[in-house]
């Protein structure tokens, strides 16, 4: 396995004299992997996430993602790059109101300018696979919000990025949703080996992972891997760590 | 709880690119109300250039119309930023103020923005009537002492004022209204109305289309002429009945065959499946219902505009143009005196210089005929008959005016007739009539061709037939009544103001006494008031339409920037956002172009063919004109475009 995400002394800043939003903050991510990161609110995930993610900068420390140096990067070659390699999952959904599920899905898809029938067949298989074929022609606004979420998802996944971020994926979702959806992010972790990277407050979220880093005021405090755990054993593993 | 006159200040100073926008485009209309309240005030010069009281009362009701534009500009704009602050509206509410106190705090925004809009308004208002004053006074050449007339007019002042205040009153009214209507829950959620997917009836978009088809059918059938139903069932009735079906049409057409025509582009995959094109058509569809009203509102517009500008240009225009063959010669008038006529010469001679004219005496026979196909030419004069010209008279006269002989030599039998309007069919052509010399005697003659070339000014030869000179030579021993002309051309004669005041006391009461300069001035004098009020009207219709379609994009695109940040995030770069936002804002400026443009073009072509006396049969003539008025319209267009785009990328690029 190669070292697809490489993060070394990353700080970010965001007011002089004020809690810094990360803290010489260094990590690797393997290709592959389902990380898992946790931390109390305003430990910093949402900034880690972004700034990997080339919406925010850091203030300082190096990262590499697939080889690039995306501190390097200007507006329309970091557009690019999350144009080619990544994939975005949130809790808000961010779905496209306009746009029917089906168009949602092909958009990241016309950005790579693939063909009308890669398109087309590619929607048919993620749609089928996250279980919202039936809603394809639906718009947004006539799905729960377990299905947005999968929409969401598939279409995160229909380029096949290099690796996903999910911000909360399952902030909104009822339990049953949120397994749901859990089991679909672990399954093309599992089968399409898309490495992804998972923001979560939840412990259950959380547990889906095969690696987790754990978050304070901006540093990374401890890490848990789950090994040959089962899901249920690594679950009380996380529910130890972080009650302690 | 803070002050009121504290959170208007702030907001205002908060969303200031927001409202400086309202704020230039309210003062602009009241710049254009105040300087047109003035001029409709400033009895001097409407005393020089009214005679009839014709233009007093042009702009009488171009005031009204002036008023009721600014009544439902200002009652626009302030709905549209009541409905963009509904969500600020809510919270205040939900903090415990009163709705009261928010209609006070409209107000008093309201009246901050108008008053200082006021302000700006009389002193560029007062510059423009100035201005206006001025350039009237120099195209008709008044005697007017222009600093008699005071630089800001009281009485229009204080009629500004009581208008606005009026205006205020009914924003006031209509703003209490619309929130005792609404409740707290609404307050906070009316910004973000759920937009239902449209269902599109296939009929209606067909309607649609056709009744505009046969709108414009109906408009070209006018060019049919006497037996166009215009004619065979009547002006009144064919009018309403065109106005009503595209009307019709445009509202079924932007509210349904739109959606369907772009729900049909959506099919084609490879077309559709494109980085922006998959953006911009699903929003399209999405907010045309919503859209709609306005969008047709905006074609209305445009089409209004631009076929009152076109009619008002060509309506200045082509009599200008029309001028060459009403006056083909610089100055004409009949010999009835032959010392006059002598001293005329003279007097033109010694004015322009010697080898500057060139005059040349024609004289024409009076002849009837008893054929019956005879031309309408014929019959248009007192006396039916034809004046017959000898073709190196004719020919002389034409080189002299500048032109070419357009025929070969004639045949002794054989005739051109002149044509007083074009007739692209040339019916009269191998016609043969019979010419009465005597009672008893007469000669056949063909005619071998037509022309609009006349050589004599309609007011002294109208049915002119030119014959050989042999033949001319024969008739005129008959001794038929006889008319003789003299024509004077020559260098920049038909543009020479001095040559026509130097022999205009020789001619002081006759009719038949014609020049090319005094005609066109006199074209001029009479026209250019109504010109001014028409510019008015345009002015006040450009900025409704510019200010529209502002408002509309704007408010889209505010109600897309989140939308716009999640293609940023999902890799769309700066450049394709700004793209897809300008063809976004491109698609709505679009619409009522293209359907506004086409509208008016049918409704100049009706207009010119039902009102106007087409004497040149030139295309350039009628198309010049209608250019003139679309390019015109098409770069403030244009313009407001560029404003809009720039504005868009504003609210989505910036982010607070
Ligand atoms: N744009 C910003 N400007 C200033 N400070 C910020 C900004 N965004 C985040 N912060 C600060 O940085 C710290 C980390 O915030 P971050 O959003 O990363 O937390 P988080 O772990 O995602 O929290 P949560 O679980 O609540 O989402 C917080 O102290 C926060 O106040
Ligand atoms: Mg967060």
């Amino acid at each position: 396995m190669n070292t697809l995400v490489s993060a070394k002394n990353v700080t970010k800043i965001y007011n002089k004299n004020q809690v810094l939003g990360l803290n010489k903050v260094s990590f690797d991510i393997q290709s592959g992997e389902f990380v898992g990161i946790m931390g109390a609110s305003g430990s910093g995930k949402t900034t880690l996430l972004n700034i990997l993610s080339t919406i925010d900068t850091p203030t300082d420390g190096e990262i590499l993602i697939d080889g690039v140096d995306i501190k390097t990067l200007n507006d329309n070659q970091s557009a690019d790059f999350r144009k080619d390699h990544l994939g975005f999952i949130f809790q808000e959904y961010f779905l496209l109101d306009s746009l029917s599920v089906k168009e949602n899905i092909a958009v990241p898809l016309t950005l790579l300018h693939k063909s009308p029938e890669e398109i087309d067949s590619t929607i048919n298989y993620l749609a089928k696979r996250f279980g919202i074929f039936e809603q394809l022609s639906k718009y947004p606004s006539q799905l729960s919000g377990g299905q947005k979420q999968r929409v969401a998802a598939a279409r995160a996944i229909a380029k096949q990025p290099s690796i996903l971020f999910a911000d909360e994926p399952t902030g909104a979702l009822d339990s049953h949703s949120a397994t749901e959806l859990l089991q679909k992010l672990r399954e093309v972790n599992e089968e399409l080996h898309t490495t992804i990277l998972m923001v979560t407050h939840d412990a259950y979220a959380a547990s889906f992972s095969s690696r987790i880093l754990l978050f304070k005021d901006g540093n990374i405090i401890k890490e848990l891997k789950r090994n040959n755990q089962t899901r249920k054993q690594f679950f009380e593993e996380i529910l130890k760590e972080i009650s302690k | 709880m803070v002050g009121l006159l504290t959170i208007a200040k702030k907001n205002l100073k908060n969303n200031f690119s927001f409202y400086s926008f309202y704020f230039v485009s309210v003062a602009f209309v009241l710049t254009v109300f105040f300087s047109f309240i003035s001029f409709s005030m400033n009895s001097i010069v409407l005393e020089k250039i009214s005679s009839d009281g014709r233009v007093e009362t042009m702009s009488r009701v171009v005031v009204m119309f002036v008023m009721a534009f600014v009544l439902f500009y200002m009652s626009y704009s302030n709905t549209f930023f009541m409905k963009k602050r509904t969500k600020e509206l809510g919270i205040y509410s939900l903090l415990g103020y009163r709705k009261s106190t928010m209609v006070k705090l409209l107000t008093l925004e309201n009246i901050l923005i108008c008053f200082a809009a006021l302000i700006v308004g009389i002193i560029l208002g007062a510059v423009a009537h100035k201005g206006i004053v001025g350039a009237i006074v120099k195209l008709l050449k008044l005697q007017i002492e222009t600093s008699e007339i005071p630089f800001i007019n009281i009485n229009a002042v204080v009629f500004t004022f009581i208008f606005i205040f009026a205006i205020l009153a009914v924003l006031l009214l209509s703003n209490w209204i619309i929130l005792r209507k609404s409740s707290l829950l609404m307050l906070v959620r009316l910004d973000k109305k759920e937009e239902k997917q449209i269902k599109i009836n296939t009929a209606f978009s067909f309607i649609g289309l056709l009744l505009i088809l046969f709108g414009y059918f109906l408009a070209l059938d006018m060019t049919r002429g006497t037996q166009s139903l215009w004619k065979t069932i009547g002006f009144s009735p064919i009018a309403l009945v065109t106005m009503i079906s595209v009307v019709l049409g445009t509202i079924f057409f932007i509210h349904s065959f739109l959606p369907f025509a772009i729900q049909k582009l959506k099919m084609r995959k490879s077309w559709f499946y494109n980085e922006s094109n998959i953006i911009i058509i699903p929003n399209f569809i999405f907010k045309i219902r919503s859209m709609a009203k306005t969008l047709i509102l905006l074609t209305l517009l445009v089409s209004g505009t631009l076929a009152l500008l076109g009619s008002t240009v060509l309506t200045l225009y082509h009599p200008v143009v029309a001028t060459e063959r009403i006056i083909p010669s610089a100055i004409e008038f009949p010999v009835e005196d032959k010392q006059l006529a002598t001293e005329a010469i003279k007097i033109a001679e010694g004015t322009a210089g010697k080898e500057n004219v060139k005059h040349k005496k024609t004289t024409i026979i009076y002849i009837t005929s008893p054929s019956n196909n005879l031309p309408q030419e014929y019959s248009i004069k007192e006396e039916p008959g034809f004046d017959l010209i000898s073709e190196s008279d004719y020919k002389e006269l034409i080189r002299n005016q500048g032109k070419n002989v357009e025929f070969e030599n004639l045949s002794e039998n054989e005739s051109i007739l002149v044509k007083y309007r074009p007739d692209k069919k040339k019916l009269d052509k191998g016609n043969i009539y019979t010419l009465n010399l005597t009672p008893t005697n007469s000669v056949d003659i063909k005619v071998k061709d037509t022309t609009l070339l006349n050589p004599i000014g309609f007011a002294n030869s109208v049915g002119t037939l030119i014959i050989s000179d042999k033949l001319y030579k024969e008739v005129k021993s008959f001794g038929l009544p006889e008319k003789t002309i003299i024509s004077i051309n020559g260098t920049n004669m038909r543009e020479s103001k001095e040559v026509y005041e130097n022999l205009a006391p020789l001619f002081k009461n006759n009719n038949y006494f014609s020049s090319s300069y005094q005609k066109v001035d006199f074209l001029i004098q009479q026209n250019s008031s109504t010109f001014l009020l028409i510019s008015f009207v345009t002015i006040i219709f450009f900025i409704a339409t510019g200010s529209i379609l502002y408002f509309q994009n704007l408010s889209n695109a505010m109600s897309k920037k989140d939308e716009f940040t999640i293609l940023q995030r999902m890799g769309y770069n700066k450049k394709k956002v700004k793209k897809i936002i300008s063809k976004e804002v491109f698609a709505i400026f679009s619409i009522p172009y293209v359907l506004g443009l086409a509208h008016s073009i049918f409704a100049v072509i009706t207009y010119k063919t039902a009102l106007m006396d087409d004497l040149l049969g030139k295309n350039s003539a009628f198309i010049l004109p209608i250019l003139f008025a679309v390019i015109v319209f098409t770069l403030v267009y244009i313009i407001y475009y560029l404003l809009t785009k720039q504005a868009c990328n504003k609210i989505i690029f910036n982010s607070k």
